[in-house]
């Protein structure tokens, strides 16, 4: 049986007997039935390394929240709650830094989110595209001359519904910035270089457990 | 041999995928534009940080409290910058709680109503948008709202780009607005605006000041304007609050009169006192600039323990002397000349 040493071990897969048993470098093989015929695919093992995207997601938002805690005056986030904001008397703990964080940090902790829960885990670009596309456009649709065509088309029903009833808020009182443009495309990248970096590192692990063995 | 499945991905992960995207998505819009701000940008409000109780108004804090409570902050000609202009009226400034006051209806003043408003086929109010150069220098305003042409109710966005209403006075930032046209008459006329404001950052005659707040307006005639007020207000002397300021504005041909009713000012050092006029304050209108300070009327604080402070303007002639007086009660009951001067001491 051909075993194969981290690293360049993906691209090594190809030489691996398909009748082995076990799963060199901690990945399964399995045929899959696609509309224009079967293929055979190797996922890693996922439990561990979506472990770890959760566990960074988590911490990741919850220096977000920090930042409207601690340093946004508690009228600006529609939720977070005035108990818990801590903002006056001091100056802001993350600096300049802070203006952009959470825009950094929203699309940098629900891309590991969502490829950590998706049914579909190898498919890591298309996540990484989508929220790319959402946090963009949400930022963009604060700008003056979008935000009043986006509340107005919005329902009436909107209303009355809490969170929704924000969304009028959220545009028209939004600032645009150019700035956080940049800090959603530097998530998305980061997002997408920490899962490779994840992955790898679980590939590695998984191998090297394997040559031990 | 790897088993042939077909890839159906189990009814459990799609849920938990779905929950994750629309929290994803109320995130986004949670965390954003609460009472301003918007979330995209660095600390966008001031914050009052100064003694909340109230302040025991004696001898040596009387003078200081009643000409911030007066201006809305620190004395103008305090601060280093301001320039007096010539004429009957020591100018160092337009009064805060008139000066924004008329820049902000005056931005409202400047929207061509008839060109807004209607609704689209599903029944949505029609968005618009414009861009208004600044009177003044090379600024411009930039206003985004919707307009019920039918109710003649309004709201969106004002964005200040170093926009100058006069050649003294610029603003910086940006305000949510609202209010009502009265479609009565023709044209429609304003009814009432209110405006929230984040972070607006004003230069005025060299002095530059910040203020966070709100300010609503009633125009009962096209001369006269009952405001109330409730901001927190930043300059280079410290953190100052004005807490539901009520007065009515009256614009006359060559002043202004100012008459409140009510309110409450913070003091940073000495807590807040309750403030009014005892006669309405007249300012000097001057080549449609407010004067800084007034030459007829009393403003009077009230602090703790009874104690009240009287500022009476005498003129605002910068050839007469004394141009107020200021009186003090010790909690006594009983009114006693304290100090005089020119506004430029007080």
């Amino acid at each position: 049986m051909n075993r194969v040493a981290n690293p360049g071990c993906t691209r090594a897969l190809i030489a691996v007997d398909h009748t082995m048993q076990g799963s060199p470098c901690g990945l399964v093989p399995e045929t899959v039935a696609f509309a224009k015929g079967e293929k055979t695919r190797w996922t890693v093992k996922r439990s561990s390394a979506n472990g770890w995207l959760m566990l960074i997601a988590i911490g990741a938002l919850t220096v977000g929240a920090l930042v409207y805690m601690l340093d946004r005056p508690a009228a600006t986030a529609y939720l977070l709650p005035g108990a818990l904001s801590f903002s006056g008397g001091h100056h802001p703990v993350f600096g300049a830094l802070g203006g952009h964080l959470p825009e950094f940090v929203h699309v940098y902790a629900f891309i590991l989110l969502t490829v950590a829960i998706s049914p579909w885990p190898a498919r890591v670009l298309p996540v990484c595209g989508f929220w790319w596309a959402v946090d963009s456009l949400f930022e963009i649709g604060q700008h003056p001359v979008i935000a009043p065509t986006i509340t107005a088309a919005l329902p009436n029903w909107f209303r009355r519904i809490p969170i929704l009833d924000h969304i009028a808020n959220y545009f028209l009182r939004g600032t645009s910035d150019p700035a956080d443009l940049v800090a959603v495309a530097l998530g998305t990248v980061s997002a997408y270089l920490t899962i490779r970096l994840i992955r790898k590192s679980e590939v590695g692990h998984a191998t090297d457990t394997q040559i031990r063995s | 041999m790897p088993q042939t499945r077909r890839f159906v991905p189990d009814s459990g992960r799609l849920l938990a995928l779905l929950a994750v995207i629309v929290l994803g998505v109320l995130t986004t819009v949670g965390s954003g534009g609460g009472g301003g701000g918007g979330g995209s940008t660095a600390p966008t409000s001031l914050t009052y940080t100064g003694v909340t109780t109230p302040a025991a108004v004696d001898q040596s804090n009387a003078q200081t409290l009643v000409a911030a409570a007066l201006q809305g902050g620190s004395a103008g000609t305090l601060v280093t910058g301001a320039v007096e202009l010539p004429g009957p009226a020591a100018r160092s400034g337009e009064p805060r709680v008139i000066g924004l006051v008329d820049l902000l209806k005056g931005s409202l003043e400047r929207i061509d109503f008839t060109l807004a408003g209607g609704t689209t086929v599903s029944g949505t109010l029609v968005p618009y948008s414009e861009t208004i150069p600044s009177p003044y220098g090379t600024g411009s305003l930039i206003l985004s709202f919707t307009y019920d042409d039918q109710t003649g109710s309004f709201s969106g966005t004002a964005t200040y780009n170093n926009y100058c209403e006069d050649a003294d006075s610029c603003v910086n930032g940006e305000s949510g607005f609202s209010g009502q046209l009265d479609l009565t008459v023709s044209p429609p006329e304003l009814e009432s605006a209110q405006f929230t404001f984040p972070l607006l950052s004003v230069t005025d005659n060299g002095i530059a000041y910040q203020m966070s707040g709100a300010i609503g307006m009633i125009v009962q005639s096209p001369t006269q304007t009952q405001v109330t007020m409730s901001a927190v207000i930043g300059d280079s002397s410290g953190t100052y609050k004005i807490d539901n300021y009520v007065y009515l504005v009256t614009d006359y041909t060559t002043y202004v009169e100012v008459a409140q009713s009510a309110g409450r000012f913070y003091h940073p050092t000495y807590g807040y006192v309750e403030v009014k006029t005892l006669a309405s304050l007249l300012y000097h209108l001057v080549s449609n600039v407010v004067a800084t300070w007034p030459y007829q009327g009393e403003f009077e604080i009230d602090g703790a323990s009874s104690t009240k402070a009287l500022l009476t303007a005498l003129s605002d002639d910068v050839n007469v002397t004394p141009q107020w007086q200021l009186q003090l009660d010790n909690g006594s009951g009983v009114l006693l000349p304290l100090s005089s001067g020119d506004w430029v001491d007080l």
